[in-house]
């Protein structure tokens, strides 16, 4: 018995390390998805190495707060000191791309995987069940869709006060209804299948046919919309920093940094781009970083597609 | 008897992401007019890409790689299938070659009914016949007295018109003349005519009320009824040769039972030669003449009906006989699965499940010889007349 | 023979919503009907044609869908049957109350929730189909392994010793445990379908079909398999199928349905040699026989296979019989014993 058990770790891995050989050459095969691998690895490592990149001042409390070089109002192009220059108030350009690059990371993720979670979970039964309990939900999503997004969000933002986390929390609210969406068509086309019918002819109960049959099918377009949304939601947050309703002034946010740039976008009457510094550098950040995700899906989509290929 | 079709060293190969797979390999076979050879052989054997290769509708990743296949057309011109243009093949699809698939419901667009259908392969290949008639029938309208002379310009238009489609439908002036809206009413003869045609199909078909039955969505009609209309859509150009995918293979036993029946018929008044492909050997008993055996892309015996089923030389196809379940004996099969073509066993296909596999199988490929009269095997356990 | 199976009046209806309201507008009356005993120990092989409902009395039988109406009792003490069919026969109020009781207790078609999943232990079903069987993306150890944890009957390393001894008596081998299903041919993922439904050692079995998506060559090998594990286990099966030359093979007895309802019930030998009803000869005849020279008189039946939605009344074969008369147009035909073992519902049984 005891030979069963040392062994069956490395071959309990063997199918996943066949499956997973082939999915690396079908995305070598797709130069665009390693672009999208790519770009989203350098930002987690800037993510990563924040504090060594950008060390915060000495006693500085909170390293999302943007340390300030004086108070002048005008920006200050790149120099050694301030290798990006300085926005409006003289904070460090620099050191909010970043750790806006953490603050990036944080939000996609805790709002992607709060909708995802909600939207399985709400998803998954309703397509299951059926009946009333799907109607109740779906008309829950119609109405959540009936109200324009931003609209929501504002509202929401102005009664839990403004700060990130309300932005995150009014986003969370309003997104879970696509992921819902998506499980639940694929839970209706998947519990057709065979298998569902014969994991209940086995005495699964439901929750089991639901966890270990249907959703590992199922989560398949899911990754390929997240990764996406991942992107999405960074621009949301962006632009209601702008508008000044999400991250408060001086937090290391990429929105954050180019509401900085808004009384300098349009430079001075001699030279337009005199302060480009200000609002094309975070803007680069976001560009890109909503571009890997965005190939990242792509990679995703890539592999979906052999799996249905080859079967 | 003379020679229909000759199909030589076929050889059909799909590039697909995980190797190249070797689906034909050298086939050979030829079809005598007037006969039923009936292909048989297993899933995955080939079979099906074989027929599918007759009329070049191979699909890729698929590539008919090398070999030949000569026909005879209608009009006594031999022909090499696989080196026509698109225009040529598309002349004798449908019209001189047919096919019926397994899946009756897959050769019908859902949203056309039946009579449509058929009616549009009677437009495509029976064009000038319908010219014709109909030609005639505008003269019999323009001789009677009681028509007024809107009517008779009409009339005279729509000679003009047919008489220009009886040379050539693609002129521009007809391409024109279609898209002006109450001009192209004139097409409306066309479809009536070709439409009774239809309907006189369905009727041979041995469909009670084919006016209905015409006039309904292939969704509305059974399995059986939807197979009787894509034979009639097969047969309504008259082909020499009909290829018969699995017709049966997916309908139940009784229905299967009239479909059969009526193919036989169909046969004797049409005369047409028949390529049936299928991997019952109930079936092939009931309407083959010869038999042709395929295993893993080869073609393992050819033979008349009686001897294969009397005396089968192949050990495959003498293994496919014993496997057949009989009340009362032990269930015989044979061992070992069938080869993944991608990496074919060398020399002979079948050699590793073989209870008579010898030294030489596993090294060279067999060729084909004649054992006795009209009785082909592609096995070193036989020497003959190489064919 | 002990009964192990037993089903009374079993319907299954699958309402028809239409109009503006979706109110119910008509029946599928997929099961209509049905009465039949199995017993322990045999292969009891149900034919018909599409349509004919033989798969859906398979799955309601076993409890995947739930009977309109009807009793289905499985492995119930003689003793009480018995008694439930005295108490029947009683009638008084006292007698149906205590009837109410044992049924809810006997009867599979009151069964629920937890009992219900309990009793998936003694009855399995094997699909035709073992592509889509299959979950692609388990392993097989764990396909095979789901239902002893699901009815915890084993844990850890236990689970697949069991699946492994399963693996290797269904004809498969220990280095099959970590793959998926894609990466076997089609008799193999049988195999593995079998395998799955054996492991809690069960009583009772439906095969659907099971040899109708594999080859011919395969085929041999999997009903060698079936009778083979029977004989070792002490299974019963009830073997679905449209091919009746497998049906004739493998049951020693053969129902024969049509729309929902039993034509003909006789021992196997004596339907294929002696078919009393028209429908059952009819099937017999057009069955194509693998000898050229034999050239067997086939019976056609005018017409397609009907659908269940609205049968005709009175016999259901009416429309297509050849020996249909004007009583078979008015009078439902009942099941009754000609002589032995076989039953026919026909005003003129062939003889």
């Amino acid at each position: 018995m005891f030979w069963v058990r040392d062994k069956s770790l490395k071959r309990e891995l063997e199918p996943t390390i066949r499956e997973l050989k082939f999915v690396l050459k079908r995305i070598r095969s797709s130069p665009l998805s390693i672009v999208g691998i790519v770009l989203i690895s350098f930002f987690l490592v800037i993510a990563i190495l924040a504090p060594v990149l950008a060390p915060p001042p000495e006693g500085w409390r909170d390293p999302y707060m943007i340390p300030r070089d004086g108070f002048s109002v005008t920006p200050r192009p790149p120099s050694p000191k301030h290798p990006f220059g300085t926005a409006e108030g003289q904070y460090d350009i620099y050191y909010g791309c970043i750790w806006g690059t953490r603050t990036a990371f944080r939000v996609g993720v805790i709002v992607i995987g709060c909708t995802v979670l909600i939207g399985i979970f709400i998803g998954s039964i309703s397509g299951y069940y059926g009946g009333k309990i799907d109607e109740i939900f779906m008309r829950l999503t119609d109405v959540i869709y009936a109200f324009p997004g931003i609209v929501l969000v504002m509202v929401l933002v102005v009664i839990l006060g403004p700060s990130l986390e309300s932005v995150m929390i009014a986003l969370i609210l309003i997104g879970w209804p696509t992921y819902a969406r998506l499980i639940r068509g694929e839970v209706l086309r998947i519990k057709q299948e065979d298998f569902v019918e014969a994991a209940k002819a086995i005495g699964c109960t439901d929750f089991r046919v639901i966890v270990r049959h249907i959703l590992p099918n199922a989560i398949y377009p899911l990754l390929a919309v997240a990764s996406l949304d991942m992107g999405s939601i960074v621009l949301t947050v962006a632009a209601f920093s702008f508008l000044g309703l999400g991250a408060p002034i001086g937090y290391a946010d990429w929105g954050q940094m180019i509401a900085l740039s808004r009384n300098w976008i349009i430079g001075t009457p001699t030279n337009p781009y005199e302060y480009w510094y200000t609002f094309i550098i975070p803007g680069i950040f976001i560009f890109t970083f909503v571009l890997g995700w965005g190939l990242l899906g792509d990679a995703f989509r890539d592999i979906l597609d052999p799996m249905l290929r080859r079967r | 008897m003379e020679e229909l079709l000759n199909i030589k060293n076929l050889v059909v190969r799909f590039y697909t992401y995980e190797g190249v797979v070797k689906a034909i390999e050298g086939v050979n076979l030829f079809l005598r007019k007037g006969e039923t050879l009936g292909l048989v052989g297993e899933t995955g054997c080939g079979k099906s890409v074989t027929s599918l290769s007759i009329l070049a509708l191979v699909p890729p990743p698929g590539r008919i790689e090398d070999g030949e296949i000569f026909f005879k057309r209608k009009d006594g011109k031999r022909v090499n299938l696989l080196e026509l243009n698109e225009e040529d093949l598309m002349h004798i699809r449908g019209n001189e070659i047919s096919m019926v698939f397994q899946e009756p419901g897959a050769a019908l667009n859902p949203l056309y009914t039946v009579g449509e259908q058929i009616a549009e392969a009677i437009i495509l290949h029976r064009r000038e016949e319908l010219c014709r008639r109909i030609l005639e029938e505008i003269d019999e309208e323009m001789r009677k007295a009681d028509t007024s002379p809107i009517k008779m310009l009409f009339l005279r238009f729509e000679k003009w018109a047919y008489t220009k489609m009886l040379k050539n439908t693609r002129t521009l002036s007809l391409r024109i003349v279609s898209k002006i809206p109450l001009l192209n009413l004139y097409l409306r003869r066309l479809k009536k005519h070709a439409k009774n045609e239809a309907v006189k199909m369905l009727k041979d078909m041995r469909i009670a009320d084919p006016e209905r039955i015409a006039n309904m969505y292939p969704h509305e009609l059974s399995g059986g009824m939807k197979q009787r209309a894509v034979i009639a859509m097969a047969l309504a150009c008259n082909p020499v040769l009909l290829i018969a995918d699995e017709p049966t293979t997916n309908l139940d036993v009784t229905v299967q039972a009239q479909i059969l029946n009526l193919i036989r018929e169909l046969k004797e008044k049409f005369d047409t030669t028949i390529l049936y492909i299928t991997h019952d050997l109930g079936v092939i008993a009931e309407m083959c003449d010869r038999v042709a055996v395929m295993y893993a892309g080869v073609i393992c015996e050819i033979a008349d009906v009686n001897r294969i089923f009397e005396k089968p030389l192949h050990p495959y196809t003498k293994a496919l006989l014993e496997c057949i379940p009989r009340p009362g004996k032990k269930f015989k099969s044979i061992k070992g699965e069938v080869p993944n073509l991608i990496n074919p066993p060398p020399g002979c296909r079948f050699h590793p499940r073989c209870p008579r596999a010898m030294e030489i199988c596993s090294k060279v490929e067999p060729k084909m010889v004649e054992v006795e009269k009209n009785h082909f095997v592609a096995c070193h356990l036989y020497r003959g007349e190489p064919s | 023979m002990r009964a192990l199976l037993e089903v009374e009046n079993l319907r299954k209806y699958y309402p028809i919503f239409g109009g503006l309201f979706k109110k119910k507008v008509a029946d599928v009356k997929a099961v209509d009907g049905i009465n039949l005993t199995i017993f322990k120990g045999e292969c009891f092989g149900l034919v018909g044609e599409s349509g004919c409902g033989k798969t859906t009395f398979g799955k309601t039988v076993i409890r995947l869908l739930k009977p309109t109406d009807g009793h289905i009792y499985f492995d119930v003490p003689p003793d009480i049957r018995e008694k439930m069919r005295e108490l029947e026969l009683d009638g008084s109020p006292t007698a149906l109350r205590e009837l109410e009781r044992l049924r809810k207790e006997y009867d599979l078609a009151t069964y629920k929730g937890k009992k219900l999943r309990k009793l998936r232990r003694k009855m399995q079903i094997v699909y035709q189909d073992p592509t889509t069987s299959l979950n692609p993306r388990m392993l097989v150890k764990d396909i095979v392994g789901e239902p002893l944890k699901v009815h915890k009957l084993a844990r850890g390393g236990e689970v697949i010793e069991k699946v492994v001894k399963m693996l290797q008596r269904v004809g498969l081998s220990e280095k099959h445990l970590y793959r998926y299903p894609h990466e076997f041919s089609g008799g193999q993922r049988q195999r593995i379908a079998i395998a799955r439904a054996l492991i809690t050692n069960p009583d009772f079995i439906v095969l659907d079909e099971p040899t109708s998506a594999v080859d011919v060559s395969v085929r041999s090998q999997l009903l060698d398999l079936f009778i083979s594990l029977q004989k070792e286990y002490g299974l019963t099966y009830l073997f679905i199928s449209h091919d009746l030359s497998v049906i004739e093979c493998i049951s020693n007895r053969v129902g024969v349905m049509y729309l929902g309802k039993i034509v003909e019930l006789a021992p196997t030998k004596e339907l294929f040699d002696e078919p009393a009803h028209p429908y059952t000869k009819a099937l017999i005849s057009a069955i194509p026989v693998p000898d050229p020279n034999v050239k067997r008189k086939k019976i056609l039946l005018s017409g397609d296979v009907p659908s269940p939605i609205n049968p005709p009344k009175g016999c259901r074969f009416y429309p297509r019989c050849w020996k249909a008369r004007d009583i078979c147009r008015v009078e439902e035909p009942k099941l009754v014993r000609t002589k032995g073992n076989h039953f026919v519902a026909c005003h003129f049984p062939e003889d």
